[in-house]
This record gives structure tokens, sequence and C-alpha cells, in this order.
């Protein structure tokens, strides 16, 4: 018995062999001066064809009093400025935006560092103000004591 | 499955008009700011455990590539890990935009967009130092912004190129020889067809896979509409602004000179050595836009203290599997 031919798998083999021998092909032409030169041809012919194609379609328009190419590019390309300079103008207050909100919270912080040096000092005055009753308080004490023994017994002076 | 039973469904999803259905950039967002065409999306995350991260996504197609289906989404990672996400959207430049500068964008947009994330971050009660992340061009964008400006405490750079020299055939393409950058930019914006165009040419039988792709794993439940949700969002390229587009080809592919010096941009010299903050460069290992050593030279460079990892995927794949993910969210829990 002989095996019949898996022919899906040999159409397969076959189209992969095809495909290495035209890509092996294409890889060696695309390298070539001959098809370089060819390439910048084109392309140089493509480009000039397209510029004169547009040359004549602006000349048209213009001879009809239509707009042409060349204004529309015109006026877009003054929107295009303008928005720029818009942006431009964006850019700049946004960075005064930051600027006054920097100074703002350096303002905001000087000003709550000079709520708590203020309270910190009202309470070492209320401090050293309890500190000034309680000596006065102990010196009033003292006080009459003092002036008792300086006036010495009862109807004499010290002395005499 | 058959041959014939797969064709068959292939036929009926494609029948369906998929792509044109699928979408992408479900996770709940706000847009904070405005900017021209940019917006910084804010993605808030159910408990805020991370620092607020800044990603910075590329100028060439949309930025829903993090966020392509919630079970795929790198946006969505993030915000379960707890980190307030703010992302940087370039949106789709008209040709009023074709003057912009890489100027414009590394010292101005992103500039704003960081003073606009703290502030909004202080308005959440949310820490105001944060991370940042940048992809492909966003990161080379947004490294060479850290350079200059202490705007985030550390960074991630996920396929980032910063040596154009070992940019594969991009760097190939990109010759002044072949390559009229001048003439091309002279022309206005470079249009989204013909960037897409170049990104399909580098990879030509991608375009033929992807097809075989979808027919080999049409039985898969999830695999189509991720397929649908790619090709969406490749198909859903971005204008580059040519001021922009002239200036970063000429300094990176045809100079390399994030990695060589002497670049000045905006009147003052480009210099990722003057950067401080640490920085993670990943790279994708089968990366064909920004191949492993591209990615990499960044530890040459940069002024903080580097470290490198790869991923397993290509430049585009590693946005959807789960190895970038589940590093992110790795790199996020180093520091809270």
């Amino acid at each position: 018995m002989v095996d019949q031919p898996d022919m899906s798998r040999l159409s397969g083999e076959l189209y992969r062999q095809w495909e290495q021998a035209v890509g092996d092909w294409w890889d060696k032409t695309l390298q070539t001066p001959a098809f370089l030169n060819a390439m910048g041809d084109s392309l140089g012919a493509q480009t000039r064809m397209r510029r004169d194609w547009e040359t004549r379609v602006d000349e048209t328009l213009t001879s009809m009093h239509l707009p042409s190419r060349q204004d529309v590019v015109r006026v877009t390309r003054v929107a295009t400025l303008l928005e720029d300079k818009l942006l431009g103008l964006e850019d700049r207050l946004l960075a005064l935006e930051d600027r006054l909100t920097a100074i703002e919270r350096e303002t905001l912080k000087a000003r709550v560092e000079a709520a708590e040096a203020r309270v910190f000092a009202q309470e070492r005055l209320a401090g050293l103000e309890a500190k000034i009753d309680a000596l006065a308080a102990a010196w009033s004490a003292r006080a009459p004591e003092d002036a008792s023994a300086s006036r010495g017994p009862r109807g004499g002076r010290k002395g005499s | 499955m058959l041959a014939l039973e797969r064709t068959l469904a292939t036929a009926r999803f494609l029948a369906q008009d998929p792509v044109h259905h699928a979408s992408a950039g479900a996770t709940p967002h706000e847009v904070i700011f405005r900017q021209n065409k940019a917006q910084l999306r804010y993605f808030r995350p159910a408990e805020v455990r991370r620092a607020p991260v800044f990603v910075c996504m590329p100028l060439i197609n949309t930025w829903t590539i993090w966020d392509l289906v919630p079970d795929r989404s790198v946006l969505r990672a993030l915000t379960d890990a707890g980190a307030p996400v703010y992302l940087l959207d370039w949106g789709r430049p008209g040709p009023e935009d074709a003057t912009c500068s890489l100027a414009d964008a590394v010292d101005g947009l992103l500039t704003r967009c960081f003073d606009r994330l703290r502030r909004h971050a202080r308005a959440q009660g949310n820490p105001e130092d944060c991370d940042a992340i940048g992809y492909c061009v966003g990161g080379t964008l947004l490294a060479m912004h850290l350079a200059r400006h202490a705007s985030a405490r550390r960074a991630a750079f996920v396929a980032t190129p910063i040596d154009f020299f070992a940019g594969g055939r991009l760097a190939t393409w990109a010759d002044p020889h072949h390559f009229p950058l001048d003439a091309a930019c002279d022309a206005g914006n470079i249009p989204a067809e013909q960037l897409r165009s170049a990104f399909q040419w580098l990879k030509p039988m991608a375009q033929s896979r992807k097809w075989v792709t979808l027919w080999e794993r049409i039985d898969d439940p999830n695999y189509p509409a991720l397929w649908a949700a790619l090709e969406r969002w490749s198909d859903d390229s971005v204008p580059f602004p040519a001021e922009m587009y002239r200036e970063y080809v000429r300094a990176c592919y045809f100079e390399n000179r994030l990695m060589r010096g002497g670049w000045r941009c905006g009147g003052r010299p480009v210099d990722l050595g003057a950067a401080r903050i640490p920085a993670v460069a990943i790279a994708a290992s089968d990366d064909h836009i920004v191949p492993v050593s591209a990615a990499h030279a960044l530890a040459r460079v940069w002024g903080g203290a580097t470290r490198t990892v790869t991923l397993r995927g290509g430049h585009v794949g590693i946005c959807v599997g789960q190895a970038l993910p589940d590093a992110l969210v790795a790199w996020l829990a180093e520091i809270p």
C-alpha cells in the first residue's frame, strides 16, 4: 500500500518554500544600487507630481475667486499661532498661580507661627504674673510680722 | 479543519468587512490638554498604586496600537497595575503644520505636557513625580527632552532608535545619495500614503504572509479580530510634518548625530549624555525597523544608569503581545 501524500501539508510546504525563495530575492533586490536609485527617482517624481497638482488646483481655485489651499493654510497657521500665544499666556498665569499659592502657603505658615508664638508668650506672661502674685502675697504675709517685730514690747521704744 | 473549510471560513469572515468595523482605543480615558492637533489623554486606574506615567507615542500611525483590543492593551495593563497614564497623541498634522520644528515638539509641547500632567496629578491627589515611557520615534523625542529637562524620575524606551546607522534596511534607504529629502520636504508634509508604502516595502512578503496567517488561524477565537484591528491600524497612517521630518532624517538617519554628537536643535546642543535619570532600553528581537543594536545603543550614550532588555517579537508585534506589558508593569513596580 502506498501512502497518499497529504495534499494540504504538501501545498503548505510548497508555499513556504516559495515564500522563502521570493523573500530572499526581495532581500537582495531591495538593497541594490539600482533599486535605491529607482526608489529615489520614484519618490522625486511623486513629489514633483504632487507639487504640480497642488499648484494647479490652487491656481484654478484662485482664478475662480475661491479660497485656495494656501489661503486655508494661511488662516489655520494664524489660528495656530494665536493658540500658541494663548497657551503661553496660560503657562504664565499658571506659574503666577503657583507663586501666589506658595506665597499664600508661606503667609499662612507665618501667621500660624505668629499665633503660636503669641500663645506661648501669653502663657509665659501668665506664668510670670502668677509667680509675681505669689511673691507679692508672700511678701504681704511677711510684712505685718516684720512691722510687729520692729515695734518690740508694748509701750516701749527699742534702746531707750 | 480541512483546507476547504478553512478557506470558506476565511471568506465568510472577510465578507463581513471586519477591517472597516474594527475599532481600537476602547480603554476609557479623557483628554485633559490640547495643543493644536496634539492631545494628552488621561487613563484613570481603578485604584492608584503607582506614580503617574507619561507615554510618548510615535508620530507615525496612531496611538491605538497600544490599545488595540481589550485583552492586548498595554495601556490597560498599566492602569490595571495602578498607574495613572498620560498618553501624548500627536494627532493628524495638517498642511499648516509643515513648518513645525523638532524643537517645538521637544522643548515646547513635551514641556507643556509634563507641566499639565503634574497639575492634573496634583488636582487628583496623586503624586506629581512621574515616570516616562517612549515608543519608537516618540521615544527618540522623549530622550531628547529628558536629556534637557528633569521632567521624569526615570524612563523606559521601547523599540526606540538611537543608533540610526544600525537601522537595518531603513538606514540603507535613508542615504543622502538616493533619498531626495529636501525635495520631499519642500513639497509639504510627508503624505501618510508614502510612509505606509515605505513600511510595506520594507517587508514585501509580509503583505502575502498576513493573508496566509489569517487563513491558518481562522479557527482561533481571538486571532481574526486582532488581525482586523491590526489591518485597520496599519492602514491608518498619519502625515509627518515636513520640517520635523527634514531635521529628523538629516540629523538621525543621514548623520547619526545622537551617537556622534554635534547636533543643535532649537539653538541648544542635543546631548543624551546630559541625562541624569536611569533608563531601560527595551528592544524587540525581530524588529526590522529598529534592530536590537539600534535600540540598545542607548546604553552607550545615555548619561544616567542604563540597562537593556530584549523581548521576543517584531516592532509592532511586541505591542500586542504579553511580554511588553509584563516588562513595563515589572519596571513600574521597581519603584512605587
